[in-house]
C-alpha cells in the first residue's frame, strides 16, 4: 500500500501528516507519543492497510507539522485535541497519544469508533514515580519487577479493548 | 502475520580502524546483494526497499565512514577518498565473509563499487544500476561548477555552501517530481541534520574534492565493463539533475545486454518508484541465478 505525506491547513496550523488509503472507510487514526511523529508508524501504516484508512498526523509541536508561536497557540492537551480534521474514527494511542484522544472520546464519544491502546496510559496504577521523581535507573528496575510479578499472577497479560467508548 | 522489516537488523563492526554501520536483511544462505549509498545519506536510503527484497535476497547496506551512523573521524586521522572507502568497504565483506555478491550502486555508491569490483573482479555476479554514473554523458551542468572547485579550492567555497545547504539537501530529493506527496520529508531533514553536525564541512569538501578522481576513473571502469560484460539491471530516475538519464543510456554503449529502464523518477529514484525497481531486481535476480 503506498504512503503519502500531506499537508492540510486545520484551525491556522499546518498539519502534517502520513497516509495510507485503500478505501474512505472505516478510518484508523494513529496518534504519535512523546517525542516522536508519525514516523514511528512507518511499518505499522501500510501492513494489511487494504482494509481500511489510515491517518497519522504530527501533533503541533512534534514531527512536520509547523510548530505555532507560543503566544498565538497554547500548547495543552486541550488545545491539541481539537486539532482533527477527521469526523469519526478507530484511535491507535501511543504516549501523549492517549490523553490527547480519551479527551476527545469523553467528550464526543460516538465520533470514536474503537481504540487500540499501545502504552497510552489512562490508569493511575501505570504512572511511574520516575514521572514525579525522575530516576530513570531506578524506574527501569520498578518496571521490570513490576512485569515479572505481572508475569506470575497474570500469565501473558492481555487487554481488549473495542466498540465504542 | 510478520512485519515486512521482521528481517532486518542494525549492527556496528570495527574495520580499517574504524566502526562501521550496516543494516542486514534476509537469510545468510542467499545470495547477497550489496547496497551502496549516495550523498549525504546512508543504508537509510535503502529502509523502503530491504524488506521487498529480504524475502530472496541475503542484503546488506554499510553507511560510508563520515555518513550516516559510522564513525566520522576527522580528516586528519582517517582520508576520505573513494579509494580509502572501497578498501574500507571492501575490508566491511571481507569481515563478513561475503565473496560472491551483486552489487547496487547509486550516486557515490558507485565509484566505491568499481573500485572494488576491479580489486576482486571475480567476486561480482551482477550489477544493478541507479543513478550511479560512470559516463561523462551523464554529469549534469551543476558538475561545470564543481570542476572549477577542483581547479582552485580556495576561490570556490560557495560550491560548498551550496552542495551542504538545505535547500539542496531536499532538492537532490524531489527535484523534478510531479507527486510530491510520494516524498517523505524525513528524508532530507535527517540528512541535512547529519551534515550541520561539527566537522562535516570539512569531511564533505575532501570527499567532493576527491570526486574529481572518480570522473578520471570512468574510461578504465567503461573498459571493464566492455572486457568483462556483467549482467547489469540499470534503473534510473530520469529526472535527476546531477546525473542525468545519458549517464543511463551510455552503458548500452560497453553492455550492449543491460537492461536500460528509464524512470519517472529523480536522484533518490526509491523515494518515489520503489515498488517498481523492487519489482526490477527481483524479475532480473530471478533470470540471472547465482
Amino acid at each position: 500500500m503506498p504512503v503519502r505525506f500531506n499537508t492540510i491547513d486545520l484551525d491556522a496550523l499546518n498539519v502534517f501528516y502520513w497516509q495510507a488509503r485503500a478505501s474512505t472507510r472505516p478510518i484508523a487514526l494513529l496518534r504519535h507519543g512523546l517525542p516522536s511523529a508519525s514516523h514511528m508508524f512507518r511499518d505499522l501504516v501500510s501492513e494489511r492497510a487494504d482494509r481500511d484508512h489510515r491517518v497519522a498526523p504530527d501533533l503541533p509541536g512534534f514531527g512536520m507539522t509547523v510548530p505555532p508561536a507560543r503566544e498565538k497557540f497554547a500548547y495543552t492537551f486541550e488545545n491539541i485535541t481539537k486539532v482533527i480534521g477527521l469526523k469519526r474514527f478507530a484511535i491507535y494511542v501511543c504516549g501523549h497519544g492517549a490523553p490527547v484522544s480519551f479527551r476527545l472520546a469523553v467528550e464526543a464519544p460516538d465520533r470514536i469508533t474503537a481504540i487500540v491502546t499501545q502504552n497510552g496510559n489512562t490508569s493511575l496504577e501505570s504512572v511511574s514515580d520516575a514521572l514525579l521523581m525522575p530516576d530513570p535507573a531506578g524506574d527501569l528496575e520498578r518496571a521490570k519487577l513490576e512485569a515479572r510479578r505481572l508475569a506470575r499472577t497474570h500469565g501473558r497479560v492481555q487487554t481488549r479493548v473495542s466498540g465504542a467508548v | 502475520m510478520e512485519s515486512t522489516s521482521a528481517t532486518t537488523t542494525y549492527n556496528r563492526v570495527q574495520v580499517d580502524g574504524i566502526g562501521i554501520f550496516y543494516r542486514e536483511a534476509g537469510p545468510k544462505d542467499a545470495p547477497t546483494i550489496v547496497l551502496l549509498h549516495g550523498f549525504p545519506s546512508s543504508s537509510r536510503e535503502f529502509d523502503t526497499l530491504i524488506p521487498l527484497l529480504a524475502t530472496h535476497y541475503h542484503l546488506i547496506a554499510p553507511d560510508f565512514p563520515g555518513f550516516g551512523h559510522s564513525d566520522a573521524p576527522s580528516p586528519s586521522s582517517y582520508r576520505y577518498t573513494f579509494d580509502h572507502f572501497a578498501k574500507t568497504i571492501d575490508g566491511l565483506l571481507e569481515t563478513l565473509k561475503v565473496d560472491n555478491y551483486t552489487l547496487y550502486l547509486h550516486d557515490y555508491g558507485a565509484p566505491v563499487c568499481f573500485r572494488i569490483i576491479l580489486m576482486h573482479p571475480e567476486r561480482l555476479h551482477a550489477l544493478i544500476i541507479q543513478n550511479g554514473n560512470i559516463y561523462k554523458d551523464g554529469l549534469g551542468s551543476k558538475w561545470a561548477k564543481i570542476a572549477e572547485y577542483w581547479d582552485d579550492l580556495k576561490a570556490h567555497p560557495e560550491v560548498i555552501n551550496a552542495f551542504l545547504s538545505f535547500d539542496a539537501t531536499e532538492q537532490r530529493h524531489t527535484a523534478g517530481t510531479s507527486h510530491p506527496e510520494h516524498y517523505n520529508p524525513d528524508t532530507w531533514t535527517d540528512e541535512y541534520a547529519h551534515l550541520s553536525k561539527p566537522g562535516q564541512r570539512e569531511i564533505q569538501a575532501e570527499l567532493l574534492y576527491d570526486y574529481r578522481t572518480n570522473v578520471a576513473s570512468y574510461p578504465k571502469w567503461q573498459g571493464w565493463l566492455r572486457d568483462n560484460r556483467p549482467p547489469t539491471l540499470v534503473a534510473w530516475g530520469a529526472n535527476d539533475p546531477s546525473f542525468t538519464a545519458p549517464g543511463a543510456l551510455a552503458f548500452k554503449r560497453d553492455l550492449p545486454d543491460a537492461e536500460i529502464h528509464l524512470l519517472n523518477a529523480g536522484h533518490f529514484a526509491l523515494d518515489e518508484k520503489t515498488d517498481e525497481i523492487a519489482g526490477l531486481i527481483l524479475d532480473f535476480m530471478a533470470r540471472h541465478p547465482g
